[in-house]
């Protein structure tokens, strides 16, 4: 509750004694949840969240103890966010179920017709549907069933929104889900704007009733920022269920990616949410084979309502990694890139309260979200609450914690995704880092200095050499130390066939890293009977500059940093031990937790 | 005059619906008649593309071919014939998924049923002296320090608030904070260091230590520093109006939910 107000005159205080010494760091390091559901999201309240409003998702956010929809427990996080986006469903707002359920029953009868007659002509009976569904006296009757009854849910969100907004201190964007999942491929794309409620209320969100193609989505967008001069962002997520399509090599359509796909798609999708509650989109073990860590937080839950459709996960156009790679591989061919993309995490938590932490998770539905019904409640087909994942965040390097701040991060794909914890973590890339920049307490101004940071392309290469990349991660003060960084290489060789590669580049506790040879994991010092871990292995902070070993030239490249921490116990220890019984084998019961930065490219001149 | 209470608001809408219905309502049709008229198609469309434009659903329902119209129509007439037959055997009854659909309809309507109230001077004041917890501000601070990992240092020569990089080790977090919150100035210094920035006797705008954090040994100079504090009624403005209405919401609606209890007779026989 602490939390609550700010005052102008403490703001401007602060900003001064800012600007009497220097600015913080050249850009500060924002948490935050770009993916969150409140009870106005159709299938959270069917899984008991029957309470938790927009505005107690913010002040959740801001640090304020909330109760639990489903335990009524008081939940707390132990380090409020800087930002978040409340983003409901489009498809199914609870004014949407309003209309689904009334307006057809309205017109199959005279009654119905001249009750909505009455209504436009402010007769008695409006009087009564003015109030039940705050409609909009001013539209022609055929508007009303769909705008005038989801414009108010869509109100509240935005007022919500703009209250919370405190620009400096904590940012409140507006934003949506569209949630298309067509055969049980989901395709889902958050959306927000930097824009205010004035703005964004001169549109509806569009929903993949309206078009379930991401094209569809993307004209919509090109259409209303054009109409309304108003900004957005999509957020492609949970790619490893979407059964091969989110980084397919075919448009909707099913013919192949050419350039004007890829700008649209580009335009309007600079960022994935590769890390959420349902599983880590990075990679999957029969991708890469080669990457022992690529088993972590895994989710092959198809969500097909129907037919049991099996897995699929395994294939191409599932994973971001992949992704990455065949972008490279349809630029070869197109021209141009589709997948050129910065990561985040985000917590898709269902529950209104953005909780990523193993030891403080309200689950992924508040029906999930207690001990008792982790194990054995289905959510989803054939997926229970102890499948669900406690993660991620979303990390922000932007100049100002403000709505602008926060939109040019995204568009210069300065951000990052973790599995929860807040892990901070730089890469920059350039052509001329020496190792005592990794050393020097003006890492971040050299990192500036000399290169690009990510989610930039490369410079232009001289005439030799290699990249080399200035890298640093410091732990969360709330959770394991660091265990190594590596860096993940992919490429594409002259017949536009892509490969990749994984580099330990620093690693704790003194040892020394040994490059494309993998060094196994410090011992673990956790205790599965009680739920602990110690941080006596493993580090405060790490930092190196590497250079590529295997550059050549004449072949494009991404390259992105993946920091881990040691083992710590997974979310659904806690609640084994909480019930005294054996953690199910079906889930690794210590996990390394992580941070993987948005990559920069690499292109020959 | 004295507002009406939300229950007498719910119970006079209904009555006036019953009303209005009674008045205009056709006969009943025939339970064995089904008319499958243009209005009902349109609906049906509607129902099917999910989504309520009509003049949409007249597009489609326009552009259908004859054996397309032909489907809709025997799959319109197929669901009808098995909707009446459920409800004749009142499948509907215990079903939970219809049940949860019902409850949250009302649960919907009780809150566009209320009204916002705006409160006056003396509703804010009370809610601000009795919700103080609500209105206070975290403790913040701005400074810059210099830092090393190892050993005692003693204040280097020309150490400025703009230098201190260059006389610093890598610190994992940040060398300079402005208007932070003393929770997570205490996560990246630890309880002790923090405690000793946040004392009032700590002086501010020039150097001070050494001290030491969970990572080593700091030279720090203040430039701010803000205790926690209530904030005065005067500069919450419309944020005190807004928490008011909110928690007035919450109540009155948790006061609509007593009053309809209040209608029932319940009987608790499960014995506990």
């Amino acid at each position: 509750m602490k939390r609550y107000g700010v005052i102008a005159a403490l703001v401007a205080v602060g900003s001064i004694a800012f600007s009497a010494v220097r600015a913080e760091e050249s850009r500060v390091l924002l948490w935050g949840d770009t993916h969150l559901h409140t009870k106005y999201s159709g299938d959270a309240y069917a899984l008991r969240n029957r309470s938790i409003t927009p505005d107690d998702a913010y002040r959740f956010a801001k640090g304020e103890p909330v109760p639990h929809a489903y335990s009524k427990a008081r939940m707390q996080l132990k380090t409020p966010l800087d930002f978040l986006v409340v983003t409901d469903h489009a498809e199914y707002m609870g004014v949407m179920q309003m209309v689904e359920a009334n307006a057809p029953e309205l017109q199959k009868s005279e009654v119905g017709r001249i009750l909505l007659k009455n209504l436009a002509e402010g007769q008695s009976a409006k009087s009564f549907f003015m109030l039940a569904a705050s409609l909009n006296r001013d539209q022609p009757i055929k508007e009303l069933l769909t705008a005038e009854i989801r414009q108010p849910v869509w109100n509240l969100l935005t007022e919500a929104s703009d209250r919370h907004n405190e620009p400096g201190k904590f940012t409140a964007l507006i934003g949506w889900e569209w949630s298309s999942l067509p055969l049980g491929a989901n395709l889902h794309r958050i959306v927000f704007t930097p824009d205010d409620g004035k703005k964004a209320r001169n549109f509806l969100p569009f929903s993949s009733l309206s078009d379930n193609r991401p094209e569809g989505l993307w004209n919509w967008l090109d259409k209303t920022s054009a109409a309304h001069n108003v900004r957005f962002v999509a957020i492609p997520h949970n790619s490893n269920i979407s059964l091969g399509r989110m980084f397919s090599d075919v448009k909707s359509d099913g013919t192949p990616i050419d350039a004007a796909y890829a700008q649209q798609r580009m335009k309007w999708e600079p960022v994935v949410e590769m890390v959420q509650v349902k599983g880590t989109s990075e990679t999957h073990p029969e991708l890469s084979p080669d990457d022992p860590f690529a088993d972590f937080e895994l989710y092959e839950k198809v969500m097909n309502f129907d037919t049991k459709i099996v897995g699929n996960t395994g294939v191409r156009g599932n994973y971001v990694r992949d992704g990455l790679r065949r972008g490279l591989e349809i630029a070869a061919t197109a021209g141009e890139n589709p997948y050129q993309f910065g990561l985040i995490g985000s917590t898709d938590a269902h529950t209104g309260m953005s909780t990523a932490e193993e030891d403080n998770f309200a689950g992924k539905f508040p029906l999930d979200g207690v001990p008792t019904t982790k194990f054995n409640q289905e959510l989803t087909p054939n997926a229970f609450g102890v499948d669900m994942s406690a993660q991620g965040l979303a990390a922000v390097w932007a100049d100002k914690n403000t709505r602008e701040g926060i939109y040019e991060a995204f568009r210069r794909r300065e951000v990052y995704a973790t599995s929860g914890p807040r892990i901070q973590l730089r890469f920059f890339g350039g052509w001329s880092f020496a190792a005592d920049d990794a050393t020097s307490a003006e890492l971040a101004d050299r990192g500036y200095a000399k290169g690009v940071p990510m989610g930039s392309d490369l410079p232009p290469a001289p005439d030799k050499g290699a990249p080399s990349f200035l890298i640093h991660a410091a732990k969360d003060p709330n959770s394991g130390n660091l265990e190594r960084i590596q860096v993940v290489k992919g490429w594409v060789d002259a017949s536009g066939v892509s490969y990749e590669r994984i580099y330990d580049v620093v690693l704790s506790d003194k040892r020394r890293a040994q490059g494309a040879k993998i060094t196994p994991p410090v011992a673990s010092t956790v205790n599965v009977q009680h739920a602990t871990y110690s941080n006596s292995v493993g580090d405060v902070q790490l930092a190196t500059v590497w250079q590529d070993p295997d550059f050549n030239a004449s072949q494009k490249a991404f390259y992105y940093a993946r920091a881990l921490e040691i083992k710590t116990p997974r979310h659904s220890v806690y609640d084994a031990v909480a019930l005294q019984e054996p953690h199910p084998e079906t889930q690794h019961a210590e996990i390394q937790e992580r941070a993987f930065s948005s990559p920069i490219w690499y292109s020959p001149r | 005059m004295r507002r009406l209470d939300p229950l007498v608001i719910l119970i006079l809408i209904g009555g006036l619906v019953f009303a209005v219905m009674s008045w205009l309502v056709p006969p009943e049709p025939d339970d064995r008649e089904i008319i499958v008229d243009r209005q009902a198609l349109i609906e049906f469309v509607q129902f099917r593309t999910r989504s309520f434009n009509v003049s949409k659903a007249e597009e489609i329902l326009d552009a259908m071919d004859p054996p397309a119209y032909a489907q809709l129509q025997a799959d319109y007439v197929d669901e009808e014939i098995l909707y009446r037959e459920a409800q004749s055997l009142q499948l509907d009854r215990s079903d939970y998924v219809i049940r949860l659909r019902m409850v949250q309809k009302l649960e919907f309507l009780n809150e566009s049923l209320l009204p916002q109230r705006t409160p006056n001077a003396e509703d804010l004041t009370q809610f601000y002296n009795d919700n103080q917890a609500a209105f206070t501000d975290t403790a913040r601070i701005s400074f810059v320090h210099m830092f090393r990992a190892q050993g005692e240092i003693a204040l280097p020569e020309g150490l400025t608030p703009q230098n201190t990089a260059t006389f610093s080790d890598l610190f994992p977090y940040q060398l300079s904070y402005a208007d932070r919150p003393r929770d997570l100035i205490e996560a990246h210094f630890g309880a002790d260091m923090t405690d000793k920035l946040f004392a009032a006797s700590t002086p501010l705008n020039q150097w001070i230590g050494p001290m030491r954090s969970l990572h080593g040994v700091h030279f720090v100079m203040i430039t701010a520093r803000h205790p926690q504090r209530l904030i005065p009624q005067a500069e919450l403005g419309d944020r005190l109006s807004e928490a008011w209405q909110t928690e007035d919401r919450k109540q009155r609606l948790a006061a609509l939910m007593v009053e309809l209890r209040a209608a029932y007779k319940i009987d608790f026989q499960d014995g506990r």
